[in-house]
């Protein structure tokens, strides 16, 4: 658990407490501002591409993308986290008690 | 404190759920509630808690454990290095509280709160890391606590996160450079998916995407300057 922990904390204070101080040019903080979407994206695409679930269980994957795809128009014209997490929820519930219906 | 818990509410609501499932899995693998308590601070990581109690489930060895769970929260260089030129003027002791703290979802909210709100503080990104991880760490010790009585829809609970991803990426789409280091940080986990390379996908894809961007940013800056010196 501590050694868990140790590399837990090595990851989040040495780059933060490194580049704190430092002047950086506008190339490097243009490169660090690309983080943000390369993270939110491999986070959600880590979520919603399950090859073992595609092959077995499709209908559940379907829900799944019918879902994303409805939470993502309501984040681009609300941009409400709270709003996008319970929109989610109810259609993806819907979605997935649908499927059970076919 | 108003306006912290605004944005931080909708973090804390999915924590308490995911939260909950989380404690009933490390009551399962043999933990006190006070344990899950304890990783929930010094741990602090739902992919990791989840991973390490699976884990230790199948009877892992201690070392495996570490090593597996460290190497599935590399990310947070990433999130690091980016909020790190945000924190230039703050206190030692706000950076601290708040750089130990960070975790996707909060990364994602404070970093949109540092670049778009000039009014947003030190204290308040402090706060919301704080909040989030004390809603986090309550529902570890109950889940934990409570795991034989309580039935959390463990598949509902964890799509309330992808809403939440999904939300902060549509934030983060301004620009095609943008939408381009999206699209490949998402094909690039994809590829590593399909290939079986589960534990490296998140770094490996959102990696993938960031060279893709510097490769387009290069070319777009390079393309005036060559054109001047014609």
């Amino acid at each position: 658990m501590l050694s868990a922990a140790a590399s837990m904390w090595l990851w989040r204070l040495v780059p933060f407490f490194a580049l704190r101080g430092r002047t950086m040019s506008a190339r490097t903080q243009e490169l660090l501002g690309l983080i943000p979407p390369a993270a939110f994206a491999a986070l959600v695409a880590n979520d919603l591409v399950q090859p073992s679930v595609w092959a077995t269980d499709p209908a559940t994957t379907i829900a799944q993308l019918l879902a994303a795809a409805g939470v993502a128009l309501v984040a681009a014209r609300t941009k409400n986290l709270m709003l996008c997490a319970l929109f989610g929820v109810v259609l993806y519930a819907l979605l997935l008690a649908a499927t059970t219906l076919i | 404190v108003k306006k912290v818990l605004s944005y931080a509410a909708a973090v804390m609501a999915s924590y308490v759920v995911i939260g909950l499932a989380c404690g009933m899995l490390e009551a399962q693998a043999g933990m006190a509630p006070w344990m899950a308590a304890v990783l929930s601070v010094v741990l602090y990581s739902g992919a990791g808690q989840f991973m390490m109690a699976n884990l230790l489930l199948a009877g892992s060895a201690p070392g495996a454990v570490a090593a597996t769970c460290a190497f599935i929260n590399m990310r947070q260089i990433l999130y690091a290095a980016a909020l790190a030129p945000h924190a230039k003027s703050w206190r030692l002791r706000d950076a601290l509280a708040f750089a130990a703290t960070v975790t996707d979802e909060s990364f994602g909210v404070v970093i949109e709160r540092l670049e778009h709100d000039s009014t947003w503080t030190a204290r308040q990104s402090v706060a919301l890391n704080w909040l989030c991880m004390g809603s986090w760490t309550a529902a570890n010790f109950a889940g934990c606590a409570l795991g034989a009585v309580l039935a959390v829809p463990t598949e509902l609970a964890s799509f309330a996160m992808t809403a939440i991803f999904i939300c902060l990426l549509v934030a983060q789409l301004t620009s095609s450079t943008y939408a381009l280091v999206a699209a490949v940080a998402a094909a690039g986990v994809a590829a590593c998916k399909l290939a079986g390379l589960t534990q490296i996908t998140i770094v490996a894809g959102a990696v993938l995407g960031i060279l893709a961007g510097a490769l387009a940013t290069s070319r777009s800056t390079a393309a005036p300057a060559e054109k001047g010196g014609e």
